[in-house]
């Protein structure tokens, strides 16, 4: 099955990469049967996972393709490894223990492919950028309360945050209601411009 | 030395900062906008930091995101580059409050200079020949106008914060005077933010020549020579040399020594640039002075053998200067050709596309310097500079030469992409320019020729 999330175009192939492992993380969670193989793209967002579809799609559509990486990592630029904190690890699928590249192609039993152009509920996650580069802030003061948490339902235009950047205190605003899935980004951490803060789910109805 | 150099720019200038700092051991950070998040210095960087979306005025002009980027790289110096910030006090202020080092001249000293009728009454104090005109702005169009017939038409309104061809306006008759006055004053308030506008004697048939300029901050200061920047379109630089051809040398050494005595005397630190005017007289007259490295630098690297981006973070770190006067030796004779995506034939209206073809020159003494490559999409909403190619030879026609063979071999194509390659190529072999008996006007005459039908 695949998802396409929503990714603002602006995000940063890193930040990219990063959130498209999760999304595929947490489908992961959601199979049927035990996974065949992952497909992570980020040139136009893709996440594609196969599963065993179980007895009865057993020996049908064997894709039998080569697991290949190249969607995942095409287009990344070749980084210069310069130190430190010169960016992200880039094969390592960042803290969360990311997509595994070469998804583990297991032996036997014939593969479903589904491919849905609905996402499902909350694997297609829906990201609040960083309005500008600077240091991202969870609460208006440091010891006041934060503005959210998770699994709090947040309305379009409620304040999430606040990135500051030379003093001038800039609002990160919820463009759409949800539900606060996840907080991507830790207090006090700088961030770039367009980077992924918070992640909204469907908001509980 | 810096650790860490964070470079406020983009596009080639970017780029070339970085391979002296990657020279010098020196660590490098970039910033890019939304729409050069698959340029070249994204790559190159040891970081690169997102700082906004497209627009300059929300990433490169934003302070605030510069200085940002700058505190998250840990930056301890910041270089601007030509144009965008370069030559922005307030980022040298900026960089005062964050502790970093701006590469470049002290805010008081380029604030000083950037107000060009302020400039001229420094130069002039330091005894160098300035043209008539205006010794602060004058806001009132009356008293404006007594000037202009006192200086002596033809007259010339410069917007004091104007540069690189904006807010100036020929007047040759008085009767227009009052007209270009209030039209000036507008456009510039509206480009610049800064409606101040003089006036000065505007001189036909001159030549543009301009001194590069070292000083450290000890009170040293050495110029590396002239560069000749006669080919112009609209105040628009195309294609620079060095020596300055068919000038007596004596001029020009009176006149690069006058460039050292004025820089000194303004304060100056680092590189920087004056501008002259020549006469056919042959008598020169200040212009007014560039606080920043300028697009045309390569053609005085070519001629003595100095990294000009090397010196200028050598003096920023503090280091006094590692020449003197007697050990620069011009050498030969350089020439470069900027090649812009601009379409000639549409009034030179920017062409931007992808570039599907980007092949380049290549051979003895020939230099590229680009941010393009094959497959490159050139961004719409900056500068059309594609390419700086420049050529040294030992004389000036061995230069022309090279260079024909040069943007012969020069090759950008692909949906949309028109550039000026051909039109750089009509401008050496124009008999005028190869004759060194060329002025300002030479590209208004070869492209009303074009239009004639007549060759030029």
């Amino acid at each position: 099955m695949t998802a396409t999330a929503d990714i603002p175009p602006e995000t940063p192939l890193d930040h990219r990469l990063d959130l498209l492992g999760r999304g595929a993380v947490r489908m992961l969670a959601h199979l049927p049967g035990p996974v065949r193989r992952v497909r992570v793209e980020a040139g136009d967002v893709r996440v594609e996972v196969e599963w065993d579809a179980g007895p009865a799609a057993r020996g049908s559509a064997a894709s039998g393709d080569p697991v290949q990486d190249d969607g995942a990592q095409h287009g990344v630029p070749a980084r210069n490894g310069g130190g430190p904190d010169a960016g992200p690890a880039w094969n390592d699928g960042g803290p969360n223990g990311g997509p595994a590249w070469n998804g583990a192609a297991r032996e036997g039993g014939g593969a479903a492919r589904g491919v849905s152009a609905a996402p499902r509920r909350g694997v297609a996650p829906h990201l609040v950028g960083a309005p500008s580069v600077g240091v991202f802030y969870r609460a208006e003061a440091p010891g006041a309360k934060s503005f959210v948490e998770v699994g709090d339902n947040v309305a379009k235009g409620a304040q999430l945050g606040i990135v500051e950047a030379m003093k001038l205190m800039i609002p990160v605003v919820a463009d759409r209601n949800g539900r606060l899935a996840e907080i991507l980004v830790a207090d006090s951490t700088s961030v770039e411009f367009g980077q992924p803060l918070f992640e909204l789910a469907d908001p509980d109805s | 030395m810096f650790r860490t150099v964070l470079i406020a720019n983009r596009g080639e200038i970017a780029l070339r900062v970085a391979r002296a700092c990657r020279e010098l051991g020196i660590r490098v950070a970039a910033v890019y906008s939304t729409d050069d998040r698959d340029s070249e210095i994204t790559r190159y960087a040891d970081q690169a930091i997102h700082i906004g979306p497209g627009p300059v005025r929300r990433s490169y002009l934003n302070l605030a995101a510069i200085a940002e980027a700058a505190r998250m790289s840990g930056a301890d110096a910041i270089h601007p580059g030509y144009g965008l910030l370069s030559e922005d006090p307030d980022l040298a202020e900026v960089c005062e409050d964050l502790g970093v080092t701006f590469v470049g001249p002290p805010p008081d000293v380029m604030r000083r200079l950037g107000d060009k009728a302020a400039a001229r009454a420094l130069m002039r104090g330091a005894g160098l020949p300035v043209l008539p005109g205006s010794d602060e702005p004058d806001a009132d169009p009356r008293r404006a106008a007594d000037l202009a017939a006192a200086v002596g038409y033809p007259v010339i309104i410069k917007a004091a914060a104007g540069g690189g061809g904006r807010g100036m306006c020929v007047v040759r008759d008085p009767g227009d005077f009052d007209r270009a006055f209030r039209e000036t004053t507008a456009s510039a308030q509206a480009l610049l933010g800064d409606g101040r506008v003089y006036v000065e004697r505007y001189l036909e048939s001159v030549r543009h020549v301009e001194v590069q300029v070292l000083c450290d901050r000890y009170g040293n200061g050495i110029h590396l020579g002239e560069r000749d920047c006669s080919v112009q379109r609209r105040h628009q630089k195309i294609l620079e040399e060095a020596p300055a051809p068919g000038l007596p040398r004596e001029l020009l050494d009176r006149l690069n020594r006058a460039a050292v005595t004025g820089a000194l005397a303004a304060g100056y630190v680092g590189a920087g640039t004056l501008e002259f005017l020549v006469d056919p007289e042959h008598r020169f007259h200040f212009m007014e002075m560039n606080c920043r490295i300028q697009v045309e630098h390569p053609v005085t690297e070519m001629l003595t053998g100095v990294d000009l981006v090397h010196e200028q973070l050598r003096i920023a770190a503090g280091e006094p200067l590692s020449l003197r006067q007697e050990d620069v030796v011009p050498r030969g004779a350089a020439i470069e050709c900027r090649i812009n995506a601009e379409d000639p034939e549409r009034g030179f209206a920017p062409a931007p596309g992808t570039l599907t073809e980007f092949d380049l020159p290549a051979g003895p003494f020939v230099r590229v310097d680009t941010h393009c490559r094959p497959g490159y999409r050139v961004p719409p909403a900056y500068d059309s500079l594609l390419a700086k190619v420049v050529v040294w030879a030992p004389d000036r026609d061995r230069a022309m030469a090279r260079m024909r063979r040069a943007l012969a071999e020069f090759h950008a194509a692909g949906p949309g992409v028109h550039t000026t390659t051909e039109f750089l190529r009509s401008v050496l072999d124009h008999p005028a320019f190869t004759g060194a008996e060329h002025d300002t006007s030479v590209v208004a005459g070869i492209l009303a020729s074009r239009s004639s039908g007549h060759p030029g």
